[in-house]
């Protein structure tokens, strides 16, 4: 698997239970809402750990890679705006639509989660551009394809969607709620 | 998030292994964001002695106390193995092969976790043990003090 993208990384290697939540804990409340931590431990029990701690944390464990005895766990912090679900965009569809449109083949999927969540499931097809590179990524978008964007909850895609249809993209939908509950096809990078 | 959590420990045994895993404990549930007590009674002051050579003034059975009992968490007994202090020795030496914290460390550790550290005032006094004998940072309290913190815990656990 190649390389994942993290916005910080806490070295936990060589560290004993409970030292390598101790230091997730401490670590992550320095960091950014939204932004993607990666910790890596050798403790084998930290997989178990991190898993566990960050659910009850409300934070997302996206999953961890092992290298050699090198276990690397990405987490990403919670955001408490993503957890209200609120979206405005109008033009909307649901997962199940988003399938049907895949299998009549007409739809561009825009992944616009971090490129971390993407490395561990993401719908196959579909093109990674975290939210904050839709700037800078946004011309290698065809104005003539219909362009379905994808979240994990249907909060980022609907501004991802707003910024889209603003630069002049007529065929947005936002599929809500995304990724949280995909249950279709899901490949991994 | 819903309301804090409580881990409450109450720290009886003054053994070194059964110390390490209240301490353990008491770590991982701090990082859980719980807010979390540990109780040190009897021989679980031990491992809140400082090393150090202190003179408060004693009655000669306190002293006699202060004399016998280990002087801090780096000199406690093994539960089992203690083999004349053999046991201690070689268990932190496989401990450092292991990265596996010493304890004196998991205590600094809590206290930097805003761990409540509570010494109970009546064995303290049974046993002849004076506040500037213990670790600077412990609260003084009674059975009441972890009743208050213990009442509503998650975990509430007797080492």
């Amino acid at each position: 698997m190649a390389e994942i993208k993290s916005d910080h990384i806490l070295d936990a290697k060589g560290m004993a239970c409970p030292m390598p939540i101790v230091k997730t804990k401490k670590e992550i409340e320095s960091i950014e809402a939204g932004k993607v931590l990666l910790v890596e431990a050798t403790d084998p029990g930290s997989k178990a750990d991190i898993k566990a701690w960050a659910e009850r944390a409300g934070h997302q464990y996206l999953g961890t890679n092992e290298e050699g005895d090198t276990l690397k766990h990405y987490i990403r912090k919670a955001s408490e705006e993503e957890a209200e679900g609120e979206t405005s965009f109008e033009n909307v569809v649901n997962n199940d639509e988003l399938k049907q449109k895949l299998s009549d083949g007409v739809a561009t999927v825009i992944d616009v989660r971090e490129s971390a969540e993407y490395a561990f499931g993401h719908i196959p097809g579909a093109k990674s551009i975290p939210l904050g590179e839709l700037d800078s990524k946004i011309d290698e978008l065809n104005n003539e394809d219909d362009i379905y964007v994808v979240c994990r909850t249907g909060n980022r895609s609907d501004l991802a969607a707003k910024k889209l249809s603003e630069k002049g993209y007529k065929n947005v939908t936002n599929v809500v709620p995304g990724m949280s509950e995909w249950d279709g096809d899901v490949e991994k990078a | 998030m819903s309301e804090q959590k409580k881990t409450n420990i109450i720290l009886f045994s003054g053994d070194y292994d059964r110390a390490m895993a209240a301490y353990i404990i008491a770590n991982g549930a701090a990082a859980y964001d719980h807010k979390v007590t540990i109780f040190h009674t009897f021989w679980g002051l031990n491992a809140l002695r400082k090393d150090e050579k202190l003179r408060p003034s004693k009655t000669f059975m306190e002293k006699m106390f202060g004399k016998m009992m280990p002087k801090g968490a780096e000199n406690l007994p093994l539960s089992k193995m203690q083999y004349a202090g053999m046991g201690p020795k070689m268990i932190k030496n496989v401990m450092k092969k292991h990265n596996a914290m010493p304890l004196d460390d998991l205590i600094s550790m809590a206290q930097e976790q805003d761990i409540t550290l509570l010494a109970c005032t009546m064995t303290m006094d049974l046993l002849g043990l004076k506040e500037e004998e213990l670790l600077e940072g412990i609260e003084l309290g009674g059975v009441a003090a972890y009743i208050a913190d213990g009442e509503d815990g998650a975990i509430n656990l007797f080492i």
